[in-house]
């Protein structure tokens, strides 16, 4: 059954990375340093996020869930933006709204059609299964923008050809948006094939730690991979779809240059 | 300068098939004018050339009368109308840029010439592939040609292939930057001469009360094929007409 971890089993866990240092410093990796950071920055970051969540839990109300979830998906929206490997104004806000799309649909379904929990904002279901969903969507974002401009500029040549001969905008990009969207589920659809095989996933680990009878757990991750699959595709539809609107000007002529090179 | 020179004097000449009044164009994010100020007038019948030293702006204009790149001001006119929005896909089946080196689309020669004929702006033309045989067998091409795969053409073939697609779609106006600088001797004529012969070859009257006419503008560095392709010339400097 479940069983409460005291601050020293922490502790212990916390000492294997030392193990991790002694190979850095043995193999002559010169990570010693990025790696106690990261380990600062884990422990202080999730034990910072459980004090909050332990708020918002005991304090049952729907704006503080609401914000949480306005943060989350801003934070998401960050880390999506991040990684593409060119950049363009307007960026942050297509991701956004690409985000607060495939996101906060799910979200909704979930909490009015599938769990309807009384009340629909009980944050101990929304909070972790918004953070499972919008987890995935900016993966589904970030891989949308990268490779519709990837494409837009690698194939800009046949784009161009394309409108040369009378393509719309629409027409010219079918190719470079398929291709984007295509790119953007795969990585969803290898989580479905591989889901309970390769490894268990988090949340269902989740619930079985916490002494959850495994195939309830099992009924709830397919519950949250269905949700998952869904908000990242729409997300993804959405980014490669925002930043078509951006570089194909209505007069359907490809603005390429709006696409600047990421500095490293 | 003057635009009507090539026209009979007894009758008002017909309105020019593209007039640009003003075009300026500044480089992306910068500062600079690629061009400013350029008026000019192509009328049915006129083979203009665009002359003038390297990054004199003669292709980003004639990229901006194809329309595939916005101006900072000025108009380009179709026989004296503006092109809205969504008239854009069809006046360039009109006007067909085509450039040094033209890119092929996956898949066969056949299936190039095809694509167009997807585009909601081809509505009443389709594929003729005998037209096409003909067309290829001009330029010294058997039948055999139009299954080849695209990747596989060398540049002057592609070149080639790059003008029948455009001329099937029987365009008013050819757009054609440095389109043979690419090319071997041979290959440079045998595409001189179709783009020759489709000039020549133009349908007369009106049309819903616009031209049929043809036209073309040549961007090219080659002075012979300026002095036998153009009958008028207009000089670029530093992005203007002097």
């Amino acid at each position: 059954m479940y069983q409460s971890l005291t601050y020293l089993q922490v502790a212990l866990a916390g000492a294997l990375v030392l193990v991790n240092g002694a190979l850095s410093a043995l193999l002559q990796l010169k990570l010693g340093k990025q790696l106690a950071i990261a380990a600062v920055r884990m422990v202080v970051q999730l034990l910072l996020v459980g004090l909050v969540l332990r708020f918002v839990f005991a304090h049952s109300s729907w704006f503080l869930v609401a914000g949480i979830i306005v943060i989350m998906s801003g934070l998401a929206t960050s880390a999506a933006v991040q990684r593409p490997d060119r950049v363009y104004t307007g960026m942050w806000w297509d991701g956004l709204m690409s985000v607060v799309l495939g996101g906060w649909t799910m979200g909704l379904f979930a909490a009015f059609v599938v769990l309807r929990e009384d009340p629909w904002y009980q944050p101990q279901t929304i909070v972790p299964l918004m953070g499972m969903i919008l987890g995935n969507t900016l993966t589904g974002v970030s891989l949308g923008i990268n490779h519709f401009t990837d494409s837009v500029v690698g194939e800009r040549d046949q784009i161009e050809a394309m409108l040369s001969l009378g393509a719309s905008r629409a027409e010219a990009a079918r190719p470079a948006l398929s291709k984007a969207v295509r790119t953007g589920m795969i990585p969803t659809i290898n989580g479905m094939m591989v889901a309970g095989i390769v490894s268990l996933p988090g949340m269902m680990t989740g619930q079985l730690l916490s002494g959850i009878d495994p195939v309830e757990a099992v009924k709830y991750q397919i519950v949250v991979m269905f949700l998952i699959a869904s908000g990242a595709s729409l997300a993804t539809v959405a980014a490669a779809l925002l930043v078509y609107r951006r570089v194909f000007s209505s007069r359907h002529q490809l603005q390429g240059w709006m696409l600047r090179e990421r500095r490293k | 300068m003057t635009d009507a020179t090539t026209h009979a004097a007894t009758r008002p000449p017909p309105p020019p098939l593209i007039e640009a009044r003003n075009l300026s164009r500044r480089a992306p994010g910068q500062g600079a004018w690629l061009f400013q100020g350029i008026s000019l007038s192509l009328h049915e019948g006129d083979q203009l050339a665009l002359r003038g030293p390297s990054g004199a702006g003669k292709s980003v204009i004639l990229r901006a009368l194809a329309l595939l790149d916005a101006c900072d001001q000025g108009d380009v006119l179709w026989q004296n109308a503006p092109i809205e929005a969504a008239a854009v896909p069809s006046y360039r089946q009109k006007v067909i840029y085509l450039q040094q080196r033209s890119a092929m689309l996956p898949g066969s020669v056949a299936d190039n010439l095809r694509l167009p004929f997807a585009f909601a702006a081809s509505a009443g033309k389709s594929y003729d592939e005998a037209q096409a045989r003909s067309w290829f067998a001009r330029l010294g091409r058997g039948d055999d040609f139009l299954t080849k795969n695209a990747r596989d053409l060398s540049g002057g073939e592609a070149q080639l292939v790059a003008l029948v697609r455009a001329l099937q779609l029987a365009p008013q106006v050819l757009l054609l930057d440095e389109a043979t600088s690419a090319l071997d001797a041979q290959t440079a004529a045998s595409f001189q001469q179709l783009v020759t012969t489709w000039a020549a070859d133009r349908p007369s009257g009106l049309d819903h009360g616009l031209s049929l006419g043809r036209a073309l503008i040549w961007v090219t560095h080659d002075e012979k094929q300026q002095v036998s392709l153009s009958n008028r010339v207009i000089k670029i400097v530093g992005g203007r007409i002097p």
